[in-house]
């Protein structure tokens, strides 16, 4: 049985899987934008569904490759075989090396802390200043 | 499951291509709560959102788009809401105030219609 194209299992699974709320966020400065505020990845539930069910999602090794794609040119992952069932965490891990750019949790080489993995609930609900938000050095929480 | 291939519907009087649906419809689309604590409350197609500061926001596909010229519509309770220079992997909104001011906005949708990669 073929595994068909990523969309049409997306649009399979949305319709049986319910979605799954993420415990946790992603906290991130971007080196290349240093004058940005921190970042925050939220990860999707309808994602993170997918992700725990396994045989969905591709592999994350091709994404990767298809960073180097120039636009128009035909993409490796939407036709890639799909992956087992992950974990909450290995789910995050996956989005961390699909979704943020690799010079931040791969190729930096600084001493400051640039990317944190956090309870939902250390993300300060009160968004007064923003973007001023930067990556505590200290309790290694937004601040 | 089982598959019906056909080129072409026709309800009696019209006939439309099976195309218009496929080209026509939304490849992605997601609703999220752009205050207090960030969440998506609904979506097709995105793996994880991004916050990249007040009124700034971008939703990061699970499957990509062709390129990067695809039709992005972004809705903000707050006012005005612009596609702020998407990518073929993320659909980049951004809300403002009546002022033109980038502003968090409670209720914010993104949809991107066009061709898959």
């Amino acid at each position: 049985m073929t595994h068909g194209h990523l969309w049409d299992r997306l649009a399979e699974a949305k319709t049986r899987l319910d979605p799954v709320q993420s415990k946790y966020r992603v906290l991130f400065e971007d080196p290349a934008t240093p004058e940005e505020p921190a970042k925050i990845l939220v990860p999707d539930p309808n994602f993170m569904a997918c992700a725990l069910e396994g045989d969905i999602l591709p592999p994350i090794e091709t994404y990767q490759r298809d960073r180097d794609v120039p636009d128009g040119q035909p993409k490796e992952h939407p036709y890639a075989a799909p992956i087992p069932a992950m974990t909450e965490e290995e789910a995050i891990e996956y989005l961390i090396m699909k979704d943020i750019p690799p010079n931040v949790w791969r190729d930096y080489e600084g001493n400051r802390c640039i990317m944190r993995i956090v309870p939902v609930e250390l993300i300060p609900s009160d968004r007064n200043f923003r973007n001023a938000w930067r990556i505590n050095q200290e309790t290694e929480m937004a601040a | 499951m089982s598959t019906l291939e056909v080129s072409n519907l026709n309800d009696g009087t019209t006939t439309v291509a099976t195309t218009n649906l496929t080209n026509g419809s939304a490849k992605h689309w997601c609703f999220f709560v752009g205050t207090g604590t960030i969440a998506i409350q609904d979506s097709f197609n995105t793996a994880s959102l991004t916050d990249h500061g007040t009124g700034n926001y971008g939703a990061n596909l699970t499957n990509a788009m062709s390129n990067a010229n695809q039709g992005l519509y972004g809705m903000g309770s707050t006012g005005e809401c612009v596609d702020n220079r998407g990518t073929a992997t993320d659909a980049r909104i951004a809300t403002f105030n009546a002022s033109g001011t980038l502003t968090d906005s409670a209720r914010c949708n993104s949809q991107l219609q066009g061709d898959l990669a």
